[in-house]
């Protein structure tokens, strides 16, 4: 008590201070607090007060008053700009937040060229894919694919791919997340983990109202105004300099000048395009992404969306990296060394970039620290952790469904089940994706979360992307193709992956991987699309030849968005 | 749908203005995507010297630029099409619709 | 914690003695005041005891004190007995979300007890003082006392039954139960074709019947009285001529086992006198409406008469007046909502035909259908609400007077009391009075550029019904609607997205209801659990293409499509009614004018029955909209 009365004053003049006075009083006011406690009670009080109020807000947003003749006002509504930031909100995972950031303070460039591929994917998705999507009607790339193949082959591949990306996503989000929790309370980094797959379980339970639009765009406004804030207090401490950023940024990392090309983690052509493909296609294949362009009633508002999207995920992605520099010239300022672990201090030639409180993927949250002290610093804890929920929900939800609808009653059952017992066993799969998690959240500590969303993109990007494209632009494809190429892409990702450094090197701790690239989406995307091709032209069965005949209706269907009755009622 | 039906649109002129179109606008804003995108990623790899060249006698590198200029590039790109198929497409597949009433 | 619940086991037990002497007086803990501890037996079911078993019961009873916040029931515990409630409340918790309060006579928690325990627990609101009755008493008891079993074993829909036969059984209502092979029935009168009119009308003027059977081979016709004189006096034929000719064959016939108000359905329905009743193929009787009236003040029969000897819209104002007393004494009757729905559906319908027809010339009529849409197309009024009609022109057809007729017929129509649409969707509207193909480029335009209007449009021109004129016109309509849907997984999400519009209070708000507590006592009825219900079910069946508009019809449609099933059908069907009476009910008892809109409902004001069935109503109506999120995707919208 007497602790908090004391360091009171402290936090809120920070706040206030750095309102309204210029950079040197704010940063007197952060080197006069404790140099590292491992429980900060303001920032945690401004956590748990800043979680309840987005909840709050989010819940308010989900259930607004309505008057009786509001009775259909959920049927239109939601607008494409409203959409867009709900895209955004989806897409913009707080573990791109953290990562990037936390990828441009290790590496500096580098990081820009993750956001890059995570862009550029958007318009190919709205070129190709969206469109015949939304005219198809169909949810999930599963149903798109089992329009015309059979249903059984089909569905088991699409859950386990879906499955394996999730699994992945959801470490990435757990790592961000424990991470963060961890710093926070001073937690061990395990529990931590536990008690976010907790509190993620329990959110998706009986959250109601978990991955609404309304909830995304909230978490999109809080998270794009904070970065926004971010962004604008570093380049004002450097007087809007960018150069004045990069010269100190320069002189205090100890990668010096490499920081600002290209460098280690892009070593050579081939890493570089795999990753620029996983990047790139993978998007087109996130379960929880397609489905967003279902949520506009109208086309136009729908792809009105998909731009309002590409500009608040472009303009962010330029946020992070300008967060990245201000992370590296904040923290690792030698003269103000408070967000580091031990020495040697910055600027001591044995200085790591892995020497940060809590890890590389903690830069964003110590810079929000060094801006905005404890108030703000609570604030973007709390964004980023609510951000982590909404964006878990939506994958778990995803992924349950995968697992009930897809696998449960399509599979195993033949569609001879009864929805409420499909709803329950998604309750089942929610509980065990959540422990699952929690125990590769746990294996993967150490991984930079923006390299391991990426792996998540490896697989969407070979599993389901092939799939998808094939399905809808090529009328030869067959149910063997599909089936075929979809595992092979699927299992060589998954193969490769674990053969390759992350996990049999750094997570296996094996001296040396088998495969050696760290990115296998140019090979496993290839072999994917071969695999459909060869196993489509070689396939001579009556059957192939009927799934080719219904390509026409398909195809009609995906231009026109006219029905064709029948096609869809199994 | 009946199979005549569908062929029936299949052989629909305006039907097929419509795919044609707008397939080829697609397509090629998607490729112009791609060499936009796998240029810079091939730069990345191969012309690392390239994208350190400082500009102005600074810090800041030829990279940076034109890093951020691809994330513009795409947000452009996006724009073209929607603005093409929210009038004429839409306007195009209406006239389908209508002809197939 | 602990020493709470020490303090509560030792409360409880030291009590256990004062609750065996029924109404010792004692003072409780802390603030808690003095206490009645007799067990109340006016709470149901504990109502059906004899004093014996009241007295077995009392014996076995024990107290139980729980402070703020203890847990009283943990999570997944096997629970060994009953709680009922004497001062205090108690929230039950799904995770964090409460689902529901009680109060004081208040009991918890049967399921628990008699079958599934779900993984909810139960916690002190405030300091709460708790009756505890061992399950094996409960069991015994239930052995003993079969009406007071029945309570415990049934779930929801079974409960539900069980009070509709109570109600039947006190207060009335012969019509609702009542078989028809109970009922005072005319022994039938068969005669061969050959037979002469005048030898049938002298067997009928010697049985004392109003018509005779005539089997002609493997067919059974009928031929009334009315059908003789006409055929006699107006049509100039012989009464020496056969009977075979001149009777019906198409009969109205019922089973024996129908219920006497099925029959006075298919009366008002029929225009007809007399329903054939059967037993298998064999035929028992005929029915005579006579004999009905003698169980009803028949009042609709007598409005239907009035409907269609009406020759001005003045005669039909009346009748529609009387409908409001009909509903009255239908319920207060104990008639089943669904009876009254189907009878003031039919009755509603024919006036607006009469009217109809008292006002277009007959080459309108020929050339248009007159369509009622929303809870008059799902025949689900049981009170008259906002006018929700149409026109649908053939196409080509052009009538110069038409504007001033259709306005007429709206005005006449507010002058009967069924007030104007809010939303303008009524024949004086020209957007609803219009050619068949302007319908099918409206149904065009709501299906691809759907928008609240389009939605709400589509929503109640789906449940639609011809009343007069040509239903060819809809059937068109109505074909091109199912046919351009289409499969579009997409359409159809957001078709049933405004399922979820408004929040169902989670049955705990009803626990704000016991009383002082909070300010919210009213429940939208329609809002909460109606719309919800009708729409979601709606949303089921268009996706289906079905044809039905009634909801229970649809219901019973999806559980044979498997798109529901049974058991989950059977309890939608039952709550729906429920909430269907209740709102009714609570018109009538309220003493509001029936034809007032509103459906909020004072939950403080309920029986204790009612809101016990309503809690496990609004239960059910959580879970229909937690399917219908699954069904069509909604959790991301």
């Amino acid at each position: 008590m007497r602790g908090l009365l004391k360091s009171l004053p402290a936090g809120i003049g920070a706040a206030i201070l750095g309102g309204l006075m210029p950079y040197p009083a704010l940063a007197d006011a952060i080197a006069g607090e404790a140099k590292k406690s491992a429980f900060n009670l303001e920032a945690v009080v401004m956590f748990v007060a800043f979680v309840g109020f987005t909840l709050v807000i989010t819940y308010w947003a989900a259930k607004r008053t309505k008057t009786a003749k509001d009775f259909y006002a959920a049927g239109g509504g939601i607008t494409g700009f409203q959409n867009g930031l709900a895209v955004a909100g989806d897409y913009m995972s707080a573990a791109s937040f953290l990562g990037i950031a936390g990828l441009v303070y290790a590496n500096g460039y580098d990081g820009l060229i993750y956001s890059v591929g995570w862009l550029v994917g958007w318009p190919i998705i709205l070129f190709l894919i969206a469109e015949r999507l939304r005219n198809l009607g169909k949810y999930t790339f599963a149903d798109v694919a089992s329009y015309r193949f059979s249903q059984t082959p089909i569905r088991s591949l699409a859950a386990c791919g879906t499955l394996a990306t999730v699994a992945f996503y959801l470490i990435a989000q757990m790592v961000g997340a424990g991470q963060l929790i961890k710093l926070l309370f001073g937690l061990e980094y395990w529990m931590a983990v536990v008690i976010v797959g907790a509190l993620m379980i329990t959110y998706v339970l009986f959250g109601g109202m978990i991955a609404t639009t309304w909830v995304q765009i909230i978490k999109a406004c809080l998270l794009l105004s904070g970065a926004t804030f971010m962004a604008f207090m570093v380049l004002y401490k450097f007087g809007f300099s960018p150069e004045a950023i990069f010269k100190k940024a320069v002189e205090f990392h100890p990668k010096k000048l490499a920081i600002m090309a290209p460098g280690a983690l892009i070593s050579d052509p081939i890493s570089a395009i795999s990753l620029g493909m996983a990047l790139m296609f993978g998007t087109a294949g996130l379960p929880h992404i397609l489905m967003r362009f279902f949520t506009v009633s109208d086309a136009k508002e729908a792809r009105k969306s998909v731009l309002y999207a590409t500009g608040f995920i472009g303009y962010f992605y330029i946020l992070t990296f300008i967060i990245g520099f201000g992370a590296i010239v904040l923290i690792m300022d030698p003269s103000n060394p408070i967000f580091i672990t031990s020495p040697p201090l910055p600027g001591d030639a044995a200085f790591k970039t892995t020497q940060i409180i809590g890890g590389n993927n903690m830069a964003a949250i110590h810079t929000a620290h060094a801006v905005g002290g404890d108030l703000f610093f609570g604030f973007i804890s709390a964004v980023a952790f609510a951000t982590i929920l909404a964006v878990v929900s939506g994958l778990t939800l995803a992924g349950a469904s995968a697992v009930s609808h897809d696998l449960y009653a399509s599979v195993f059952f033949k569609g001879r089940v009864n929805e409420r017992d499909e709803i329950r066993v998604s309750k089942v799969a929610t509980v065990i994706l959540g422990i699952v998690a929690v125990v590769l959240g746990i294996a993967f500590e150490k991984q930079n979360v923006a390299f391991m969303v990426g792996l998540a993109f490896v697989i969407a990007a070979s599993a389901n992307f092939p799939l998808l494209m094939m399905s809808m632009f090529w009328g030869k494809m067959t149910t063997r193709g599909a089936v075929c190429g979809g595992w092979l892409g699927l299992i060589s990702a998954v193969v490769m992956l674990v053969l390759g450094p992350t996990v049999w090197q750094s997570v296996m701790g094996h001296p040396q991987a088998i495969f050696p690239y760290a990115n296998p989406g140019l090979f496993s995307i290839t072999l994917a699309f071969a695999g459909i091709w060869f196993f489509s032209i070689t396939d001579n069965s009556e059957q192939g030849a009927r799934e080719r005949e219904l390509f026409k209706a398909q195809f009609v269907r995906s231009q026109t968005g006219l029905g064709a009755e029948g096609a869809s009622v199994h | 749908m009946q199979q005549s039906n569908l062929d029936n649109i299949l052989a629909n002129p305006k039907f097929q203005e419509l795919v044609e179109k707008r397939s080829s606008y697609a397509w090629s804003l998607s490729i112009a995507m791609l060499v936009i995108y796998f240029g810079f990623i091939l730069i990345v790899a191969f012309g690392k010297s390239f994208l350190a060249q400082p500009i102005a006698g600074g810090l800041m590198t030829i990279g940076i630029p034109l890093g951020i200029g691809v994330i513009v590039s795409a947000f452009v790109l996006t724009g073209l099409y929607v603005r093409r198929a929210n009038g004429e497409f839409d306007d195009l597949n209406r006239q389908v619709l209508e002809n197939l009433k | 914690m602990v020493a709470e619940l020490v303090a509560a086991v030792e409360f409880a037990a030291v009590k256990r003695i004062a609750a065996k002497h029924a109404s010792v007086k004692f003072t409780g803990f802390g603030s808690t005041p003095l206490l009645e501890t007799a067990f109340s037996f006016a709470i149901p079911p504990f109502d059906r005891l004899t004093p014996a078993q009241q007295d077995s019961l009392r014996a076995a009873l024990d107290l139980g004190f729980y402070p703020k916040d203890a847990t009283i029931l943990p999570d997944r515990d096997a629970t060994e007995c009953l709680f009922v409630i004497l001062s205090g409340s108690v929230v039950e918790r799904r995770g964090a979300n409460p689902v529901a309060y009680y109060g004081p006579r208040d009991c918890f928690d049967t399921k628990a007890l008699f079958g599934t325990r779900e993984p909810n627990t139960f916690i002190a609101a405030e300091d709460t003082i708790c009756h505890l009755v061992p399950r094996a008493v409960i069991t015994d008891l239930a052995r003993e006392n079969v009406p007071f079993g029945d309570f415990y074993t049934q779930d929801i829909a079974e409960k539900l039954r069980l009070l509709a036969r109570e109600h039947g059984n006190r207060e009335m209502a012969a019509l609702t139960m009542t078989r028809l092979g109970r009922a005072t029935l005319q022994a039938p009168l068969i005669v061969e074709p050959g037979c002469t009119v005048r030898s049938a009308a002298g067997l009928m003027k010697t049985h004392h019947t109003g018509s005779v059977l005539v089997r002609d081979g493997e067919r059974v016709g009928i031929l009334t009285g009315t059908d003789m004189r006409e055929a006699v006096i107006l049509g100039g034929l012989p009464v020496s001529a056969p009977v075979g000719p001149l009777a019906h064959y198409e009969l109205i016939a019922l089973d024996q086992e129908d219920a006497l108000f099925d029959a006075l359905v298919l009366m008002i329905k029929h225009q007809v006198r007399r329903v054939v009743v059967r037993n298998g193929d064999a035929i028992v009787g005929v029915l005579e409406q006579l004999d009905m009236l003698s169980f009803l003040s028949n009042h609709s029969h007598v409005i239907s008469f009035r409907v269609e000897r009406a020759t001005s819209p003045d005669d039909l104002r009346q009748a529609s007046i009387d409908i409001l007393d009909l509903i009255r004494t239908l319920y207060t009757t104990g008639v089943k909502v669904g009876f009254i729905a189907d009878v003031v559906t039919e009755l509603n319908r024919r006036i607006f035909r009469k009217l109809f027809e008292l006002l277009a010339p007959p080459e309108l009529i020929e050339n248009s259908c007159l369509i009622v849409m929303g809870s008059e197309g799902r025949a689900e009024q049981i009170l008259k609400t906002d006018q929700d009609n149409g026109l649908i022109l053939r196409d080509g057809y052009h009538c110069a007077e038409l504007p001033g007729i259709l306005d007429a017929f709206s005005q006449h129509l507010i002058e009967f009391g069924y007030p104007p649409c809010p939303g303008n969707i009524m024949v004086s509207n020209p957007d609803w009075a219009k050619p068949l193909s302007g319908y099918l480029e409206s149904l065009r335009q709501w299906l691809y550029h759907p928008s609240e209007e389009a939605q709400l449009n589509l929503a109640i021109f789906y449940d639609a019904v011809a009343v007069a004129g040509d239903p060819a016109l809809l059937v068109a309509a109505k074909n091109a609607l199912i046919e351009r849907i289409g499969g579009n997984d997409r359409f159809f999400s957001h078709f049933a997205r405004p399922t979820l519009s408004f929040e169902t209070p989670a049955p705990g708000l009803l626990g704000s209801l016991f009383g002082e507590r909070g300010s919210r006592q009213h429940i939208d009825l329609k809002k909460a659990a109606i719309f919800p219900l009708v729409h979601g079910i709606r949303s089921l069946a268009i996706e289906l293409r079905m044809t039905k508009t009634n909801t229970l019809d649809r219901v019973w449609a999806l559980a044979e499509t498997k798109t529901i099933d049974r058991a989950f059908a059977t309890e939608l069907a039952e709550g729906f009614e429920f909430l269907q009476r209740l709102r009714l009910k609570v018109r009538i008892d309220g003493g509001e004018p029936v034809g007032a809109t509103e459906n909020l409902i004072r939950t403080d004001a309920l029986s204790m029955l009612d809101r016990d069935q309503l809690r496990d109503c609004l239960d059910l109506v959580k879970r229909f909209k937690e399917f219908i999120t699954y069904h069509f995707h909604l959790q991301l919208f």
